[in-house]
C-alpha cells in the first residue's frame, strides 16, 4: 500500500481534504482527478505536456550583495586602495581568469564554473540607480524605469502573457511574502514559507465536528462551478477577468488552492530526500524546489531567496558566511539536478537588488551601491565571464558607486527569449539586446 | 439616481450599508441602523460630526518628536555612534508604528463614526504614502489624523492638505523640489493618481506643476509644512491653456476645474464603495454633484449611499474583502475584542495589507489582488486563530514557536531603547512567548456568538449564524450546503462551546466568507 493511500477513516481525513473530500458528494469528475493526482503524488507521474518544459529558478540574494567582494578584480590595484580592510587578496580567490576570481567562500560556485555550468554576467545595473533596498528591489521587481512605478511584475507579465489558462502552480514562491515580480492582472503563483504550513488546518481537530467541517469545506471550497474544464492539470488559472462573478473566482481559487494543495505536499512527502545538501535554509528551499521538479510539477518558474546581504559593519565573516551558504546550496541544487536529468532544462538565475559602495566604510563594511554581477547557472549555457566590469577609478564612478555596463533587463531578456522560449517584448514592454550566454 | 424607499430598506441592505460605509455590524448594530429609515441612516452614516469622536491615539503621537538623532550630535559623531543613533530611531519609529497600528485598528473597531475610519483608509491608499520611506512615525500619524480631519469635507481642502503633508513631500520627494531642479515625481502622481487620471494632461503640464510646487518642504525642527521663497520658482507658468505665477495651490484650483476630475473622483469612490466598472449615468450623476457643490463629499457620499444602484445586485455581495476589512468586519460580527495588536498587524500583512505601509504610490490594488491561492488558505487559518485559538497558532509562529524576525518586528510594541542587542533579543524572545501563550487564547466567546436561545434546533442555530456571518440570503446551494453540514452535526443543544467554535470556522473558511 502507498503511503498516500488511506488506512483508516482518521488518517483519511486528517491527510487532507483530497482525501475527505471523496466521501462526501464530490462530482465524479473531479473524484477522478484528485485519484490521479494521488496517484501522481505516489511517485507514477509520467512527465508529459507541459512537464518537462523549461523551469526559471530566481534567486534573489536579498539586502545587496557586494559585487566587488564577490567576484574579485585582484589585478585592480584601485580595488586594493579603496578596500584597504575588505579586499581580497588574490592567493585566497578561486580563479576566474587572469583578472577575476570568486570569494574564497565560493568552492562550490567555482566547482559550477568549472564543471561548465555557471556563467558570470558582470557590471549589471540599471540607468539613474536608487539607493533604497525597497525602491530598488521593486525596480528589479517591476523591471520598470527607475522613475517609473509599475504595478505589476515582470514574472506577472510573463503570466499575463504567455501564461493564459495555466493553472496559478505556474509558479511558486518559498517565502513568507509572494515577490511584487508575481503581481499580474490575472495573479497566479503559489506562495509559502513551508509546505506544510500551506493547507488548511480546519480537519485537524479529532472531535466530532471534524468530520462534518471537512464535509462543509468540501461543498464549500472544492466546488464543480465550471472548474471542469480547467482542471486537466491542477485546477484551472487565477486571477479574475473583468466580467467574471466574484464568487466564481474566489471558488476557483479555492479549489486550486486545495488541489495545488494537495499536490505539492503529496509530492514533497513521497519524493525521495535529495542528499548532498548543506544545513540552512536556503538549501532547504532549493531542496523543496528539486522535489518539486522531480516530482513533475508543470511549475515553470521557482523563487526562492536568501537574506541578509546587507551588510553596513563587520562585513567580512558575515559575508563570507553568506556566500559559502550560497555557493554550497546552489552547487548541491545543480548536482542533484544533473542527478535527476533535469538541469538542461532548468535556469538558476541570481541577483541582488543593488551591489555596495566601491570604497569600505569606517565600520568594516559597505553601503549601499549600484552595478553588480548576476549569475546564471543550469546545464545550456555558455559558461564563464560576461560583460565588463566597471572602471573603479574615481572619476568614473557615479557617487560613489559603480556604472552599470548592461541593464539588468537585458538579463530577463535574454533568459525570456533564449531559455523560456517567450518573447521579452511582451514582458518588458520594450526589447533589449539579448546576450550570447544561453546555448 | 433613483433613491432607495422605504419599502425596499431591509435588514440586509442595512448591513450592506453598514459593511461598505464602515466595517459591518453585529446583529443588534444592524437593527438599530434599520430603525433610522433610509434617510435617517445614511445621515446618521455621513453627518458624523456630533457622534462621540472615539479612541484618543496613542501618547507618543501627543509628545514632541524627539530630536534623534540630535544634529549637532550627528555632526560630532564618528560613523559608528551615527550608525547606532540611525538604529535607535528606527526602534523608536518601529515600536511607534505598531503602536499605531495597533490603535488604528482598534479605533476602526469601535468608533461610533464607522465612515470616518472608512474613508480615512480609502485616503490612505488613493494618496498613499508609506513608513518605509518616510520612516517618522509621527508623521505618518499627522497624515492619517489629516485624512481623518478631511474624509467626508471638500475635497480641494483635502488635495491642498496632501500637497503639505510631510509624509507625501517625503515619498514623493517634493521636500527636495527646488527651484533650480524641480522634482517631476509628486506633480506626475498628483494628476495621474490623484486626480484626473492618466490622458488628461500633457508632459509639459507636469513640467509646468512641479515648477509651481517648488519650495514646499518640510521644516527639519518641527517636521511641519513650510514654503521656503528661496527655492521657489515664482516665474510664470503655463498650466493647462493657463498663464501666471502660479504656486501649488492655483495648480490644485485649475486641476479641479478641469471636467474629469470630478469624474475620476467619483469612479475611485463608487468603485471603492460600490462596485467596479460603474455605469457612466452613474458617474455623471455624481460627478454632477460633486462639481455643483464645489467638491463638498458629503452631498456626493449621501447620494451615493442613498442610491438604488448601491444596493443592486451589482453592490450586494460582490466585493471581495480587503485584508483590514475581514479581521476588523470578523471582529463586529463576533463581537469579539481586538486580539493582541501585534497579531492584528501580522494577520493583515501576510494577507498582503499592511497599515501604513502601502505597495507604492498606487496603494493597494484591490479586488481579486487580495486573493491568491495561497493567502485563500491562509484566511482560513487565520480564522481559526481568531475563533479557535490553541494550535492554530502555529499558523502565526510557526512549528518552532516564535515566529521570525519579520514577525518579531511587527510585534514589537516598546522601542527598549536602553538594551543592547543581546538583552533586545532575549526581551523579544521572552515577549513572544508570553503573546503566544496568550493568542492561544482565541478572542471569539462562544455564547455571545451563539446564544443559548439560538440553539433550540438546527435550524436555528443554522439560520442564527447564517445571519451573523453572511448578513444576506445566500445561493439555494450554500443554503443546502449548510443545511448538510448542520445535520452531519449533532443536535446544537449538545454543542460545547469548542464544538461553537469549529461550526463558526468551518463557515467562516468558505469563499463566502470573502464576500461583502
Amino acid at each position: 500500500m502507498s503511503e498516500t493511500t488511506f488506512q483508516t477513516r482518521r488518517s483519511f481525513l486528517r491527510s487532507g481534504l483530497v482525501g475527505g473530500a471523496l466521501t462526501w458528494t464530490v462530482p465524479s469528475f473531479l473524484a477522478a482527478t484528485m485519484n490521479e493526482l494521488h496517484a501522481a503524488a505516489s511517485g507514477a507521474l509520467q512527465a508529459d505536456n507541459g512537464k518537462d518544459g523549461p523551469i526559471l529558478v530566481v534567486l534573489q540574494l536579498a539586502g545587496g550583495n557586494d559585487g566587488l567582494n564577490t567576484v574579485v578584480p585582484y589585478t585592480n590595484d584601485e580595488y586594493y586602495r579603496v578596500r584597504p580592510r575588505l579586499g581580497v587578496p588574490k592567493r585566497d580567490c578561486h580563479t576566474l581568469d587572469d583578472d577575476f576570481g570568486l570569494h574564497p567562500g565560493l568552492k562550490g560556485l567555482h566547482e559550477l564554473h568549472s564543471d561548465g555550468h555557471l556563467a558570470v554576467i558582470q557590471g549589471v545595473g540599471y540607468p539613474n540607480p536608487n539607493r533604497s533596498h525597497f525602491r530598488s528591489m521593486e525596480i528589479w521587481q517591476t523591471a520598470s524605469e527607475s522613475d517609473r512605478y509599475e504595478q505589476h511584475g515582470w514574472i506577472g507579465r510573463y503570466f499575463d502573457n504567455h501564461c493564459q489558462g495555466e493553472d496559478a502552480g505556474v509558479a511558486v514562491c518559498l517565502g513568507n511574502e509572494t515577490p511584487q515580480a508575481f503581481a499580474a492582472s490575472n495573479p497566479k503563483g503559489i506562495t509559502f514559507r513551508d509546505p506544510n504550513q500551506y493547507r488548511f488546518v480546519g480537519v485537524d481537530e479529532d472531535d466530532m465536528t471534524a468530520e462534518a467541517k471537512s464535509g462543509l469545506f468540501a461543498a464549500m471550497n472544492l466546488n464543480e462551478t465550471d472548474a471542469g474544464a480547467s482542471i486537466g492539470t491542477l485546477g484551472g488559472g487565477g486571477g479574475q477577468s473583468n466580467t467574471e462573478d466574484p464568487l466564481d473566482f474566489l471558488e476557483r481559487t479555492a479549489l486550486d488552492a486545495q488541489v495545488s494543495s494537495d499536490n505539492i505536499r503529496g509530492i514533497l512527502r513521497s519524493a525521495q530526500n535529495p542528499t548532498g545538501y548543506p544545513n540552512g535554509r536556503l538549501a532547504n528551499d532549493l531542496k523543496s524546489v528539486s522535489k518539486m521538479i522531480a516530482g513533475g510539477l508543470p511549475t515553470r518558474i521557482y523563487y526562492v531567496s536568501q537574506g541578509g546581504y546587507d551588510t553596513h559593519t563587520n562585513q567580512k565573516g558575515a559575508h563570507e558566511r553568506l556566500l559559502v551558504e550560497f555557493g554550497d546550496s546552489l552547487n548541491a541544487f545543480v548536482k542533484d539536478l544533473k542527478k535527476q536529468g533535469n538541469l538542461n532544462r532548468v535556469m538558476v538565475m541570481v541577483f541582488s537588488e543593488f551591489g555596495r559602495r566601491v570604497s569600505e566604510n569606517a565600520s568594516g563594511g559597505t553601503d549601499h551601491g549600484a552595478a553588480a554581477p548576476m549569475f546564471l547557472a543550469g546545464g545550456n549555457l555558455i559558461a564563464g565571464l560576461h560583460g565588463t566590469l566597471p572602471s573603479l577609478a574615481p572619476s568614473d564612478l557615479e557617487r560613489g558607486d559603480l556604472k552599470y555596463q548592461l541593464d539588468f533587463r537585458s538579463v530577463y531578456a535574454t533568459v525570456l527569449a533564449k531559455h523560456l522560449r517567450a518573447p521579452g517584448k511582451d514582458v518588458l514592454r520594450k526589447p533589449f539586446p539579448l546576450l550570447n550566454v544561453i546555448g | 439616481m433613483n433613491e432607495i424607499s422605504k419599502s425596499d430598506w431591509t435588514l440586509a441592505r442595512v448591513a450592506h450599508l453598514l459593511n461598505r460605509a464602515g466595517f459591518g455590524g453585529s446583529p443588534a448594530e444592524i437593527k438599530e441602523l434599520y430603525e433610522l429609515g433610509p434617510t435617517g441612516a445614511v445621515d446618521y452614516l455621513v453627518d458624523y460630526q456630533g457622534t462621540g469622536a472615539g479612541l484618543e491615539p496613542p501618547p507618543f503621537t501627543r509628545e514632541p518628536i524627539p530630536d534623534l538623532p540630535n544634529r549637532r550630535e550627528m555632526r560630532d559623531a564618528d560613523e559608528e555612534q551615527r550608525r547606532e543613533m540611525q538604529r535607535k530611531r528606527r526602534r523608536l519609529n518601529q515600536a511607534w508604528i505598531n503602536q499605531l497600528r495597533g490603535w488604528w485598528f482598534e479605533r476602526m473597531r469601535t468608533s461610533p463614526r464607522p465612515l470616518e475610519e472608512k474613508l480615512t483608509l480609502f485616503w490612505h491608499g488613493h494618496f498613499a504614502t508609506s513608513f518605509e520611506k518616510v520612516k517618522s512615525a509621527h508623521i505618518m500619524y499627522g497624515q492619517n489624523a489629516m485624512f481623518r480631519k478631511n474624509a467626508a469635507g471638500s475635497f480641494e481642502d483635502l488635495v491642498v492638505a496632501v500637497s503639505k503633508d510631510p509624509a507625501m513631500l517625503s515619498y514623493l520627494d517634493g521636500a527636495q523640489s527646488r527651484k533650480k531642479a524641480p522634482n517631476e515625481n509628486y506633480a506626475r502622481e498628483l494628476m495621474e493618481l490623484f486626480t484626473l487620471g492618466e490622458g488628461n494632461y500633457s508632459e509639459k503640464d507636469i513640467a509646468e506643476a512641479a515648477r509651481a510646487f517648488t519650495g514646499w518642504t518640510v521644516n527639519r525642527e518641527t517636521r511641519t509644512f513650510r514654503k521656503a521663497p528661496r527655492n521657489h520658482d515664482g516665474g510664470v507658468k503655463t498650466f493647462m491653456g493657463e498663464s501666471g505665477r502660479f504656486d501649488g495651490e492655483d495648480i490644485i484650483k485649475l486641476i479641479l476645474d478641469h471636467p474629469a476630475a470630478a469624474e475620476f473622483m467619483s469612479i475611485k469612490l463608487w468603485e471603492f464603495f460600490a462596485y467596479s466598472n460603474p455605469e457612466p449615468e452613474i458617474i455623471n450623476e455624481l460627478a454632477a454633484t460633486m462639481r455643483s457643490n464645489e467638491y463638498q463629499l458629503r452631498p456626493v457620499l449621501k447620494s451615493m449611499f442613498r442610491s438604488q444602484a448601491f444596493y443592486s445586485t451589482r453592490a450586494g455581495r460582490t466585493q471581495i474583502k480587503s485584508p483590514v476589512q475581514w479581521l476588523i468586519g470578523s471582529l463586529k460580527v463576533l463581537e469579539s475584542p481586538l486580539p493582541d495588536p501585534g497579531l492584528c498587524t501580522y494577520m493583515a500583512a501576510s494577507l498582503g495589507q499592511t497599515l501604513f505601509e502601502p505597495p507604492n504610490v498606487k496603494g493597494w490594488e484591490g479586488g481579486s489582488a487580495w486573493i491568491t491561492t495561497a493567502n485563500l488558505l491562509h484566511r482560513y487559518n487565520l480564522a481559526s486563530v481568531l475563533v479557535e485559538g490553541g494550535d492554530s497558532v502555529k499558523e502565526v509562529f510557526g512549528d518552532r514557536g516564535l515566529g521570525g524576525p519579520e514577525m518579531g518586528r511587527m510585534f514589537m510594541q516598546e522601542p527598549m531603547m536602553d538594551m543592547d542587542d543581546a538583552e533586545i533579543r532575549r526581551t523579544r524572545r521572552q515577549e513572544m512567548r508570553k503573546r503566544r501563550a496568550e493568542i492561544s487564547q482565541p478572542v471569539m466567546k462562544p455564547d455571545m456568538v451563539l446564544p443559548k436561545e439560538a440553539r433550540a434546533s438546527r435550524d436555528t442555530a443554522r439560520k442564527h449564524l447564517q445571519w451573523r456571518l453572511f448578513q444576506s440570503d445566500l445561493r439555494p446551494k450554500d443554503v443546502a450546503a449548510f443545511d448538510q453540514f448542520f445535520a452531519d452535526l449533532p443536535g446544537p443543544d449538545a454543542w460545547s462551546n469548542e464544538d461553537i467554535r469549529a461550526v463558526v470556522h468551518a463557515m467562516m473558511s468558505t469563499p463566502q466568507y470573502q464576500l461583502t
